[in-house]
Order: C-alpha cells, then sequence, then structure tokens
C-alpha cells in the first residue's frame, strides 16, 4: 500500500509540475496569499496586543499550523475538495475498475500546486517569525499532521452527502468553507455552545486551537483530546463514504485523467 | 456457478435506480417536502454464459443496458438483484481481487495520465497491480513492440491523436495479463485506418494470449472482424444470443440486385410493365429501386421470392453486361433488431426493410 501511494504522489506530482510556470506561480502566489492574512493580524495586534490571552506570536503559530495542515491535506490529497463533483458525476469508474481501496485511490488523485504554497507557508512562518526549539517543531509536525487529517475527514464526510443527496457540491463547499473560516480565528475567542459546535459539527477546535497548544505549551491531555478526535472523525468519514459508495449510480461522462 | 469453462455467469440479473418523480407543476418543483420517486429499470432479468477465451460482442441501442452490464460485471455497481459470477467471484463482493485478473477499457474515460507520457501510466499501473519489476518490465516492452508504440511512448498523452492513445489505453489495459479483456466503444471516434489496427491488436490478444474479449460497440465493423458471438440486448433484456454469422444469415431477409445492361432501358412504364409479366413486382416482394440509362437495381424480400427465380427471369428478359448480388450490411441488420424490439416499427408489420419477424431469444 505504501509502495502504490508513493506511486500515487509521484505521478501526481509530476503531473502538476508538467507546467512548471504554472506549478511555481501558484506556489508562491498562495505564500504571498497567507502573507497577506498575517499582515492583517500584525496590523490587528499592534493596535490590541492580547485577545483573549492570545498574543501576535501565538497568531502566527496559529496560521502556519492551520496552512501546513491546509497543505497537507489539499495540497497532497486535492480531490477530496471534488468529491461531491466525482460522486455527483459518476466518475468514480475509473477507481471502482482498479484494485485499491477506491476512498485512499480518490484522494492521492491529485496534487493541488497552490494548496502546496500553504504547506510550504506555514513552516516558513515559524522559522522567520517564532522562536521555535526542536520540540516545538516536533509538536508543530504532529499537530499540522493531525489536524490535515481533520480537514480531510471532514472534506470527505462533506463530500460523501452526494451519494445521498445527488448533487450537493453547493452544501459541501458550503460546509467546507464554514469549516476554513473558523479554523483561521482563534477559536478561544468564542464560548459556550459555539465551542461546543467547534468540537463537533465544525471541528475547527481540532485544527486551530489543540494544534496551537501543543506548540505554545505542550500537554498530554492535549495531544490525547487531538489523537481521539482525529481518529473519531477520521473513522466516521471512512464509514460515511462506504456506505454511500453502495448507493454509487456511476455516470457516461468523457473524462480524462489529469 | 462453478463450472470452470465459464468466465462469466450471470442469471436473472437487474438493475434499477431510483429517481425523484418529475413535478408537473411549478408548485410542485418548490415544494421541498415532495419525495415521490420513480424507479427506471436499467436492467430487466439477464442471464448469460461466456466461455473462457471466447470474444463476444455485447451490443444495443443507447440506454439498452450495456455499460450496466459491464459496470456490474466488474464490480462497480452492485445490481438490484440476481446473480453473477465472473471468474468464479462475486464482482460487487470481491471487487479487489476481481480487479487482478481483469482489464477494462473505457472508450470515453481514459486511464491514461493527460500531461505525462503513457510509460508513466504504465508504470503506475505496475505499482497499482503490484506487479513484480523484473516480469513488469519485460511485459511492458512486449506490448510496446507489439502494439508499435515506442515512437510515441515517452510523448504526453493530450500530444497523441485518439488512435494513438488507444493503442496506449489498451496496452495499459493489458499490462498485468488479465484474464477478461472488457472494452466498452473501443475505436470510437477513430478513422478506418486506426480502427484496423486497433482491431488487429484486439484479435491478435485473443488469439495470443486466450484472454476472454467482452465487447460492446456501436461499429458493426468491431463485431464482424472481432467476435464470432453476438448478444444484443434491448430495453434492459437479451433480444439475441448466437453467432455473428447466424445474425447475419438469419436475419437477412433482402438481398440488392445491381444490373447493368448493354441496351439503354427505355420508359419506367415500360419497364415495370414487362417486370409485371416476369412476376417481379412488388407484390412478390421484388421492388424497383433505380432506374437509369444502362443500370437496374432491385431490393429482393427473399421470403418472397427465391433469389434464383429473380436472377433467372431478369436474365431470361434482359440482356445483361454485369450483375452484382450484395447482402445488406450487417449494420441495417442490427439497426432492425434494435427498431423492431423497441416497437418503433411496428406499424411497418410486413414492409419493415430487411423483413424482420418478431423473435424471441433463441428464435433466430
Amino acid at each position: 500500500m505504501l509502495r502504490f501511494l508513493a506511486a500515487m504522489m509521484r505521478t501526481g506530482f509530476a503531473s502538476a509540475i508538467e507546467y512548471r510556470s504554472s506549478f511555481f506561480t501558484q506556489v508562491f502566489g498562495m505564500m504571498i496569499n497567507d502573507s497577506l492574512w498575517v499582515t492583517f493580524w500584525m496590523l490587528y495586534f499592534q493596535k490590541f496586543p492580547v485577545l483573549n490571552g492570545w498574543e501576535k506570536e501565538d497568531l502566527f503559530v496559529l496560521w502556519a499550523v492551520i496552512t501546513f495542515s491546509f497543505g497537507i491535506a489539499f495540497g497532497l490529497f486535492a480531490q477530496a475538495l471534488r468529491l461531491s463533483e466525482l460522486i455527483a458525476q459518476g466518475q468514480l469508474d475509473y477507481y471502482l475498475a482498479l484494485p485499491k481501496n477506491v476512498l485512499l485511490h480518490i484522494l492521492v488523485g491529485q496534487i493541488r500546486p497552490a494548496n502546496l504554497g500553504d504547506l510550504f507557508f506555514g513552516p516558513t512562518l515559524l522559522f522567520f517569525f517564532v522562536d521555535m526549539t526542536p520540540e516545538k517543531w516536533w509538536w508543530f509536525l504532529v499537530g499540522g499532521v493531525l489536524g490535515g487529517l481533520v480537514y480531510l475527514a471532514f472534506f470527505v464526510m462533506a463530500g460523501s452527502l452526494a451519494f445521498y443527496m445527488g448533487s450537493s457540491e453547493g452544501i459541501s463547499s458550503g460546509i467546507g468553507n464554514a469549516l476554513i473560516h473558523f479554523s483561521t480565528y482563534p477559536t478561544r475567542i468564542f464560548d459556550g455552545w459555539t465551542r461546543v459546535v467547534l468540537f463537533t459539527l465544525i471541528p475547527a477546535g481540532f485544527i486551530a486551537e489543540v494544534p496551537v497548544e501543543l506548540v505554545r505549551r505542550f500537554q498530554w491531555g492535549d495531544l490525547g483530546i487531538l489523537v481521539v478526535g482525529t481518529a473519531a472523525f477520521s473513522s466516521f468519514a471512512w464509514f460515511l463514504f462506504h456506505r454511500g459508495l453502495r448507493r454509487y449510480e456511476s455516470g457516461n461522462l468523457i473524462v480524462m485523467r489529469s | 456457478m462453478t463450472n470452470q469453462n465459464y468466465v462469466i455467469r450471470t442469471e436473472a440479473l437487474t438493475k434499477s435506480f431510483r429517481r425523484p418523480q418529475k413535478a408537473t407543476t411549478l408548485v410542485d418543483r418548490l415544494n421541498p417536502f415532495r419525495s415521490s420517486m420513480e424507479e427506471m429499470v436499467a436492467l430487466k432479468p439477464l442471464s448469460l454464459e461466456v466461455k473462457r477465451g471466447e470474444s463476444l460482442a455485447f451490443i444495443g441501442p443507447n440506454g439498452a443496458g450495456k455499460s450496466t452490464t459491464i459496470k456490474i460485471l466488474t464490480g462497480i455497481l452492485h445490481p438490484t438483484s440476481g446473480e453473477a459470477s465472473v471468474l468464479g467471484l462475486v464482482p460487487w463482493r470481491d471487487r479487489v481481487k476481481l480487479a487482478y485478473r481483469i482489464g477494462s477499457v473505457f472508450g470515453q474515460k481514459s486511464q491514461l495520465w493527460l500531461h505525462l507520457p503513457p510509460v508513466d501510466t504504465f508504470e503506475l499501473l505496475s505499482r497499482v497491480y503490484e506487479l513484480n519489476r523484473a516480469k513488469f518490465q519485460a511485459r511492458r516492452d512486449e506490448l510496446i513492440r507489439l502494439f508499435e508504440i515506442d515512437d510515441y511512448k515517452n510523448v504526453p498523452v493530450r500530444k497523441l491523436s485518439l488512435g494513438q492513445r488507444m493503442r496506449c489505453e489498451i496496452a495499459a489495459s493489458l499490462l498485468h495479463e488479465p484474464e477478461i479483456l472488457f472494452l466498452d466503444e473501443p475505436t470510437i471516434g477513430l478513422d478506418p485506418v486506426a480502427k484496423a489496427s486497433i482491431r488487429d491488436l484486439i484479435r491478435r490478444a485473443n488469439q495470443e494470449t486466450g484472454v476472454t474479449v467482452f465487447l460492446t460497440s456501436h461499429d458493426a465493423g468491431d463485431i464482424e472482424s472481432l467476435c464470432k458471438r453476438t448478444v444484443i440486448i434491448n430495453q434492459g433484456t437479451s433480444v439475441f444470443d448466437g453467432s455473428t454469422n447466424s445474425l447475419r444469415r438469419d436475419w437477412l431477409k433482402r438481398k440488392e440486385i445491381d444490373l447493368k445492361l448493354r441496351r439503354e432501358i427505355g420508359s419506367e412504364s415500360e419497364l415495370r410493365l414487362r417486370l409485371n409479366e416476369l412476376g417481379l413486382g412488388e407484390a412478390n416482394g421484388v421492388q424497383l429501386i433505380k432506374a437509369k440509362g444502362y443500370g437496374l437495381k432491385f431490393a429482393v424480400e427473399t421470403e418472397k421470392m427465391g433469389m434464383d427465380r429473380v436472377v433467372g427471369g431478369l436474365l431470361s428478359a434482359y440482356d445483361v453486361e454485369d450483375i452484382v448480388i450484395a447482402a445488406a450490411p450487417l449494420e441495417e441488420i442490427i439497426a432492425t433488431i434494435y427498431r423492431d424490439r423497441s416497437g418503433r416499427d411496428r406499424e411497418e408489420g410486413q414492409n419493415r426493410p430487411l423483413g424482420a419477424r418478431e423473435t424471441e431469444r433463441g428464435d433466430l
């Protein structure tokens, strides 16, 4: 399986880099885009240095973690973003005809250069603006990877709605965007029921809050919460997709691999 | 379902899809609680057996259920009811196991990566099928030589012609030495030379490696040149299952006679009068199609009058320089069977072009 995944990644990367200038423009374009968002936050913290206990450096860690997670999820497993479209248009035939797990095969089916920009932006931001120790780098890596899995699981769940609802691209992208938006803010600014929502229905807390806490001040309890949350969401996404696959209706759209 | 001779067996296989019933009024369309569904039958009970090494044409008009059947047999779709066994496996339950042993080429769905050369896809497929490296390299080189793709094996697929791409598609589907090759419209959109070449490659694969070929195509040439057996399905059910030769022989109730005379033909009324004197009128199944200069063309319904009587009569009445007797093309026969089953031609009754009759499976 690992050889297969590595071969898919290699092929996806070779396909993405076929148009070199476009590839690098997308990567650097996204890094500039992310920089602008961080710049806005820097301007905010010049006016208000502390936000619910969070300082400028914590915001840098937040943006490093979420861009890195997002980059892992959608730079390397880009088809998660197209899952509902693939299902609704009956484009899973190719994956079903080959002897591999359909969901894994779909997810590793495309590299997205723009989101590789996110992947590189996170560590770059930390390297230049945050005082990092080897231990912090390690927990950044762990938190980023687990956060990426939560992103993926959520988008797989949202995409799998297409099995049950038919055309669900609008709904899937809507709830996907909700997760992205909530994860770009320090979730500690929310309280009460909103926090419950952020660890259940829209699990931004597992992407934005807990991984950041691992880097800021590591605690085994936080790691446990993150691991359990990631495992729960991943398992449910896996279940929802494979349950829905039985309802798959195929289609006759002309399709090329790219 | 354990007979080793049969690689594919289906028994009363059916597939239905549920879809929302079409709303008739705007109010109905806007009603969020309207939940009436209707069932669309894609495949009526289908029973089919295919022997190892056989080359089978599985044809039918658009929407007949061909692709649905192939998708069930390759494990892509779950049937609504019925049984199927492919290489002793239940396709929808043993999809992964089965996929290692079958290959598929869908003319409209590429497995080649658009921006990469075919060899890169071959390499990826070797990992997908977990092929032994040395064995894969030998097989790849053999297919590259056999399919004559050496000149463009390193050219990105997007720059290949359709014919070149299809050669690569078929080569890719044979890399893991499948026991059954499912081909869905493999020659669609190709020019005659490319079609001939693709057919030749499929025929060689069938004859040299013994791979069972399960082909769907709208091209009668594919069927004639590749498949000894033909199954026709229409509206989700099988309407013919027999040899491709018997399809031509038994359904061919009309022949065309083309005459070139030594003397110019007179007026059409004189001609018709003379033909009636010979008993070669439309009532007897002989229809004059063309009469111009030195040429005459007739369509003969052989069920009504034997060719010996028609030809004998014409030779006795006219000074004939040349005569050509032609059968209707297979394409026309298939089109007739399609029309027959869909009931579109029912009003035409006895006047159907090929004199085709209402038949159930096995009557032919």
